[in-house]
C-alpha cells in the first residue's frame, strides 16, 4: 500500500467506525424521547422501563461516539492538512456550530441521566427532546461539511488560494438540503430497525414470560412504526438527492448508474458489472426510461453521461454502481418489511407475529446499518479523485508526515479494543440487569441497584 | 488592537478555561485511583461523584480549541497538523481509552475496577502530554522544509525542558484538583475526605510552584526567552507578582484551615486564589509568547484567515458560548454546588 492509500484507508475506517456510533447516538435519544411521550400518554410503565433501558445503551454509545468523533476531528487536521487549511478559510462554520450542538447534547444527557428521580415526567420529556435535537444537529452540521465537499460554493479557488470567501454561502451549498435530510432520515430508520431487531430477537427466545412478551411486542410495534415511516422519508429524500446529483454532480450520478453516453429515455439498470473498457453494464436488469424519470421527472429527460467528463476524473465504476444499488435495495426492502408487519398486525390482531417475520425483521436491523455504511462509502468513493469536487484532489490534500504506518497500527488496535469492549459491556449490563417487572424505573443509571461505588 | 490579536486573545482564553476544567477532571480521576488503592472509599466516592457527569462536557470544550484554531488561524492548523501526527496519536489513544472506560464502568463491577485504573493512569499522564505542546511552540523542535513543517522527534523527546514541562503539568493538575475536591468534600460536610484532599494539596502545591519556576526559567533550544519578554515588561512583572502572592496566600490559608468551618466560603476563597494564581501565570506566559504561534516560524498575524471567515468564526463562537452559558450554569447548580447531591451520593458505602 502506498502512503496515500494507507491514509485513505485509515481515515475511511475511522469514519466508518465513528458513523456506527454516531448514527446510534442520533437515533437512540429520539426513541427515548418517543418512549417518554408514550409513557406520559398511555400511563403504561413498560414505556418508562423501555426508556430506561435505551438510556443505558445511549450512555455507552454516546460516550464511545464522542471518543471516536474526537479522533475524527484530530485526524482531519493531521491526515489532510492542506484540505483543512482550505476548510478553515471557508467552511469552518458548521464545525463551530457543531461544537455547541455537542454541548447541548451532553449537557441535557447528563441532566436526563444523573438528574434521574429529581426530574418530573415533563422535565424528562423536555430534556430528552433536547438531547435528540443536540444529537441531530451535531450530525447534520458535520454532514454539511461533506455537502460542501460535494458542491463547493461561496469562494473562488485559484493558485492554491481561497479568494472572495463567503462562509455563509458555503454553508448553504446546493447539496445541503437533500443530503442533510437524507442522512437524518436514514439514521432514524436504521436505529429504529436495530432496536426492532433486538425486540424481535427477544420474542424469538424459547421460554419467555408473559411480561417479557408484552414488553418486546410493544417495543417491536413502536420501532417498526418509526423505522417504516423513516424508511419512506429516506427513500423520498434519497430520490431528491438523486435529482440534486443530476443538476450539481452529474458525474457522480453517471458513475452510480454506469451511464457512459449522454442519453434521453435513459434506463435504470439494477445490478450488473460496469465495464469501463467496454463502456457498458454487463448483466443487470434494465428498466427503460426510469433513470431519466428519476433524474428529471420526465421520461424524455436528458441525463449526462461519463463521456462528457475527462477520464482521469472517473471514480472506480464497478463498486460505485453496486454500492448504490445495495443502498437503494435495502431501503426498498425495509419499507416492504414494515408494510408486511403492519399488514399482519391488522389482519390478525390477536395472533402472535409469525416467527419467520421476526427473523426477517432481525435481518433488516443488520441490513439497515449496512446501508448506512454502504451509503457513505458510495458517496465518498463516487467523488474520487476529488476531495473537494472540482477544486482539490485527494493526493493534493494528503499529509506528508512519515509516521502513517505507526498511526495506522495504533488506531486499528484501539478500535479493536473499543469494539470488543462496547459489545462486552452491553452484554454484561443486560445480563446483570435482566428484564424484571419490579425494576426500579426511577433510577436510570442503575447506581443504587448495582453493587460497588455509585457511578 | 488588530483583529488577529483579538483572535489570539480569544483562543488563549479558550485554552485557559479548558486547562482549568481539564486539570480538575484529569486530576480527580487520578485521586480516585489513588484513594481506591488505599482503600479510602469515602475520599474515592467524592472524586467519583464529581467526575461522572462532567467529562463529556469538558471534552466538548476541548473540541472548541482545534475548531477555533482552524477557523481563525488555518495556516497554524496546517503547521500543527503536520507536526503533531505522532504526539496527537498518543494523546488521542489516551483520551479515547479514558473516555470509553468511563462509560464502560456502568456495565459491571468488573469494568468498574478497570475503569478506576485506566481513568486514573490516563488522568495522571494526560496533563503532561497536553502541556508538552507548550515547549514545542516555544521553538527549537520544529523545522521548515519547503512549505512543510517537520518535528525533530529525537531532539524533542531527549530534551529535559520538555520533561520539566510535563512534570509541571502533572503536578499542577493534581494540586488544582485536590483543592477542588477539598472544597467539594467541604460542601458535602465530609470531614475525613476534606482532610485527605487538603493534605494532598499541601504536598502538590509547592511542588508545582517549584516546577513551574523551572519551566519558566529554562529556555528551549533557540527558543523564546520567557523571563524577559520584549515590550511588555511591566505587565509581565505585575502578573507574576500577583501570581506568586496568591499562591502564598492560598497555601497559608489552607495550611491553617485544619478543620472545616461552619461556612464553606473559606475553601471557596482558597480555590479562588489558586485559580487567580494560574490565570495570572498563564497571562504572563502569554505575554512572553505573544505574536508567535509557533516560534520563530509563524506569527498569529501571518497565520490568520481571511477577514470574512475570521469575523464569522469569532461571532459564532462568542454568541454560541454566550447562549450555552445558562445551560452550563444550570448544570453547575444541579451537580457541582448542590450540597444535597454531594452528600447523598457520597454518604453510604455500597
Ligand atoms: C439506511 C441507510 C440508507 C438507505 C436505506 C438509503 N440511503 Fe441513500 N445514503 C445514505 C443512507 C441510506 C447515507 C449514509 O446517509 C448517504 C451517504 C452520504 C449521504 O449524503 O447520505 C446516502 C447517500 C445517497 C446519495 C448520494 C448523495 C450525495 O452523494 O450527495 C443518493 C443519490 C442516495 N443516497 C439515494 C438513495 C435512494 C434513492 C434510496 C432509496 C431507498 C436510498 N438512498 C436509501
Ligand atoms: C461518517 C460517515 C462517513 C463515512 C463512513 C465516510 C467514509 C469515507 C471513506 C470510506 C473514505 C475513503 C474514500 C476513498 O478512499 O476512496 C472517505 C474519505 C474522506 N471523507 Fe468521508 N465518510 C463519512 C463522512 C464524511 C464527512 C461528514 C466528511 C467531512 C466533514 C468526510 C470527509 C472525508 C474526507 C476529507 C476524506 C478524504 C478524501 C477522500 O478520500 O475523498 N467524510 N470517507
Ligand atoms: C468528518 C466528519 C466528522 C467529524 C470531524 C466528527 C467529529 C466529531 C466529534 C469531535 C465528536 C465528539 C464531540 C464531543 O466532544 O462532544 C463527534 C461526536 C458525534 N458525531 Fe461526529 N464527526 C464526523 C462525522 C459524523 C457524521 C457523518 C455524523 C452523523 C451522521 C456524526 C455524528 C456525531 C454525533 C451524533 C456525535 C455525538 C456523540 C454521539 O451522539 O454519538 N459525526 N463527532
Amino acid at each position: 500500500m502506498n502512503e496515500t492509500d494507507m491514509v485513505r484507508a485509515l481515515f475511511g475506517i475511522t469514519l466508518a467506525y465513528h458513523i456506527t456510533y454516531a448514527t446510534m447516538g442520533v437515533g437512540t435519544p429520539f426513541l427515548i424521547f418517543l418512549a417518554e411521550i408514550m409513557s406520559l400518554r398511555t400511563k403504561n410503565p413498560l414505556y418508562r422501563l423501555y426508556a430506561k433501558r435505551l438510556t443505558r445503551v445511549a450512555i455507552l454509545i454516546v460516550g464511545v461516539g464522542i471518543v471516536t468523533g474526537t479522533t475524527v476531528a484530530v485526524m482531519l487536521s493531521v491526515l489532510w492538512p492542506k484540505f483543512m487549511e482550505v476548510v478553515g478559510q471557508i467552511i469552518n462554520l458548521p464545525f463551530e456550530l457543531e461544537v455547541f450542538a455537542f454541548m447541548l447534547e451532553s449537557l441535557f444527557l447528563a441532566i436526563y441521566v444523573y438528574g434521574g428521580d429529581r426530574l418530573s415526567q415533563k422535565a424528562r420529556i423536555f430534556t430528552s427532546l433536547f438531547v435528540t435535537i443536540g444529537a441531530g444537529l451535531s450530525a447534520l452540521l458535520v454532514t454539511d461539511v461533506n455537502a460542501f465537499m460535494n458542491t463547493p460554493t461561496g469562494l473562488i479557488y485559484a493558485h492554491g488560494q481561497v479568494q472572495h470567501a463567503n462562509p455563509w454561502a458555503a454553508m448553504f451549498n446546493p447539496s445541503m438540503p437533500t443530503e442533510l435530510g437524507h442522512v437524518l432520515a436514514s439514521a432514524y430508520m436504521a436505529v429504529a430497525f436495530v432496536f426492532a431487531a433486538a425486540a424481535a430477537k427477544g420474542l424469538l427466545k424459547p421460554h419467555i414470560t408473559e411480561f417479557e412478551k408484552r414488553y418486546h411486542k410493544q417495543n417491536l410495534t413502536l420501532t417498526v412504526a418509526v423505522g417504516g415511516i423513516a424508511a419512506v422519508c429516506t427513500a423520498f429524500l434519497g430520490d431528491a438527492s438523486g435529482k440534486m446529483l443530476a443538476v450539481y454532480q452529474p458525474e457522480k450520478l453517471a458513475a452510480a448508474e454506469g451511464l457512459f453516453h449522454t442519453t434521453r429515455y435513459a434506463p435504470l439498470v439494477i445490478g450488473g458489472i460496469v465495464s469501463a473498457s467496454k463502456q457498458k453494464i454487463i448483466g443487470g436488469i434494465p428498466i427503460p426510461g426510469l433513470l431519466s424519470w428519476l433524474a428529471t421527472l420526465h421520461f424524455s429527460g436528458k441525463v449526462r453521461g461519463l463521456d462528457t467528463f475527462p477520464r482521469w476524473t472517473w471514480p472506480a465504476l464497478m463498486p460505485v454502481h453496486l454500492m448504490f444499488d445495495t443502498m437503494v435495495g435495502i431501503g426498498t426492502f425495509a419499507i416492504g418489511v414494515a408494510f408486511v408487519y403492519f399488514f399482519y398486525r391488522y389482519k390478525m390482531r390477536s395472533n402472535p407475529t409469525p416467527r419467520w417475520l421476526l427473523r426477517v425483521i432481525f435481518i433488516t436491523g443488520i441490513l439497515s446499518m449496512i446501508a448506512i455504511e454502504d451509503g457513505w462509502v458510495f458517496a465518498e468513493e463516487a467523488r474520487q479523485p476529488w476531495i473537494i469536487y472540482g477544486m482539490m484532489t485527494v493526493s493534493q490534500a494528503v499529509t506528508t508526515t512519515p509516521d502513517i504506518g505507526w498511526m495506522f497500527g495504533g488506531f486499528m488496535l484501539l478500535y479493536t479494543v473499543l469494539l470488543i469492549a462496547t459489545v462486552w459491556a452491553l452484554r454484561h449490563y443486560f445480563k446483570n440487569h435482566p428484564l424484571r417487572e419490579d425494576d426500579n424505573i426511577d433510577d436510570i443509571t442503575g447506581a443504587r441497584t448495582d453493587s460497588g461505588v455509585p457511578q | 488592537m488588530s483583529l488577529s490579536t483579538f483572535g489570539a486573545g480569544f483562543l488563549w482564553l479558550l485554552v485557559l478555561v479548558y486547562s482549568i476544567l481539564a486539570a480538575i477532571d484529569f486530576g480527580s480521576s487520578y485521586w480516585r485511583w489513588h484513594f481506591h488503592l488505599r482503600g479510602n472509599w469515602r475520599a474515592e466516592t467524592v472524586a467519583v461523584t464529581y467526575v461522572s457527569p462532567t467529562w463529556e462536557l469538558i471534552n466538548s470544550f476541548l473540541i472548541v480549541i482545534p475548531v477555533a484554531l482552524v477557523g481563525l488561524f488555518p495556516v497554524a492548523a496546517f503547521a500543527y497538523g503536520t507536526v503533531l501526527a505522532l504526539p496527537a496519536t498518543i494523546l488521542l489513544i489516551l483520551l479515547a481509552l479514558r473516555g470509553a472506560y468511563l462509560q464502560f464502568g456502568y456495565a459491571s463491577s468488573r469494568f468498574k475496577k478497570q475503569t478506576i485504573y485506566i481513568a486514573g493512569i490516563t488522568g495522571f499522564l494526560l496533563p503532561g502530554v497536553f502541556i508538552s505542546l507548550l515547549p514545542m511552540s516555544q521553538g527549537g523542535y520544529v523545522t521548515q522544509s519547503g512549505s512543510n513543517y517537520v518535528l525533530l522527534l529525537g531532539r524533542f523527546f531527549s530534551s529535559p525542558v520538555v520533561y520539566i514541562f510535563m512534570a509541571f503539568g502533572i503536578s499542577l493538575a493534581l494540586y488544582l484538583s485536590a483543592l477542588f475536591l477539598a472544597r467539594y468534600a467541604d460542601l458535602g460536610g465530609l470531614k475525613t475526605p476534606y482532610q485527605r484532599f487538603r493534605k494532598a494539596a499541601l504536598l502538590t502545591g509547592p511542588l508545582s510552584l517549584f516546577l513551574g519556576a523551572l519551566a519558566f526559567t529554562i529556555p528551549t533550544p533557540n527558543g523564546i526567552q520567557l523571563m524577559a519578554p520584549s515590550g511588555n515588561n511591566l505587565a509581565w512583572e505585575v502578573l507574576m507578582t500577583i501570581s506568586i502572592l496568591s499562591f502564598i496566600a492560598s497555601f497559608a490559608l489552607l495550611f491553617f484551615k485544619r478543620s472545616r468551618s461552619k461556612s464553606t466560603l473559606g475553601s471557596l476563597f482558597i480555590l479562588g486564589l489558586a485559580i487567580t494564581q494560574i490565570i495570572t501565570a498563564q497571562s504572563a506566559y502569554a505575554i512572553s509568547h505573544a505574536k508567535y504561534i509557533l516560534y520563530p516560524l509563524l506569527t498569529f498575524h501571518a497565520a490568520a484567515s481571511n477577514t470574512a471567515m475570521f469575523t464569522a468564526t469569532l461571532l459564532v463562537l462568542i454568541v454560541g458560548l454566550a447562549v450555552m452559558t445558562p445551560g452550563l450554569l444550570w448544570f453547575r447548580r444541579l451537580f457541582i454546588v448542590d450540597a444535597k447531591y454531594v452528600a447523598t451520593h457520597t454518604s453510604e458505602p455500597h
